[in-house]
């Protein structure tokens, strides 16, 4: 079963590469990201562009989430974001969400290719199983 | 104040002048200007932790893969360690992973950008 599951997430990551690639293209051209107002402060710069797991990019992922919560809190959560949404669940999502986003930017910007960024992305489903470990 | 934009903004201001500053020092200095509760703070600590504990995980497997392992292989441990862990259910929690895997994928790639 475990061996399944991992040829079927191989498969899956795979099938989407076209697709990261498509997401580079937006990250390098695009103006309308979610991270592209937070790229004027000198910590986003540096939390995309170092090394994955950088001290950087653990301080951006606390204040994304210190600022989901603080939102949820005061009922100004992005539409689709349940206000329910807790802690652990807020600090999940960020965490994947700008992986994939560095990844993401990092092909873009030339520092990594698309298979490098594929391999990085893949472990991102065990984030939230590692919760029960936490 | 009317945004989630503006709440970071906030955050992030607070840590600009000082690269050495923590988000836990953005947090402390914006508590009046964001009007945050210890409640608040306590919850937003927690998903500091949170946070801590996958970077951790995530570094563990950096070291493994510089001794040589395969991220397939790590991950392939991850994944026996939790089935192990979990008993009568294992098959029902790795088929969830298998399937909420590729529902995540899919939703990421295809609709956040």
């Amino acid at each position: 079963m475990i061996t399944e599951f991992i040829s079927s997430a191989a498969e899956s990551i795979d099938s989407n590469i076209s697709k990261i690639e498509n997401i580079s293209e937006a990250v390098y051209s695009g103006d309308n990201l979610p991270v592209s107002h937070g790229l004027q402060f000198q910590l986003f710069q540096d939390a995309l562009e170092s090394e994955f797991n950088s001290p950087s990019e653990l301080e951006a992922k606390k204040l994304m989430s210190a600022a989901l919560l603080i939102a949820k809190n005061k009922g100004l959560l992005p539409e689709g974001i349940s206000n329910k949404i807790g802690a652990e669940d807020v600090a999940i999502l960020v965490d994947d969400t700008f992986t994939i986003m560095k990844a993401a930017y990092q092909i873009a910007t030339g520092k990594i290719d698309v298979y490098e960024g594929a391999d990085i992305i893949i472990i991102v489903p065990l984030h939230a199983l590692w919760r029960s470990q936490i | 104040m009317n945004c989630l934009d503006d709440i970071l903004h906030i955050l992030l201001s607070k840590v600009e002048s000082n690269p050495n500053a923590s988000a836990e020092f953005a947090l402390k200095k914006a508590i009046g200007e964001l009007n945050i509760t210890s409640d608040e703070q306590n919850e937003i600590e927690e998903a500091f932790r949170t946070l801590d504990s996958i970077n951790e995980k995530s570094k563990d497997l950096e070291a493994a893969r510089e001794d040589g392992r395969t991220r397939i292989g790590w991950i392939e441990d991850q994944l026996s360690d939790i089935a192990d862990a979990s008993g009568d259910h294992a098959e029902e929690i790795i088929s969830k992973i298998q399937k909420g895997t590729e529902t995540a994928l899919d939703h990421t790639l295809n609709q956040e950008f």
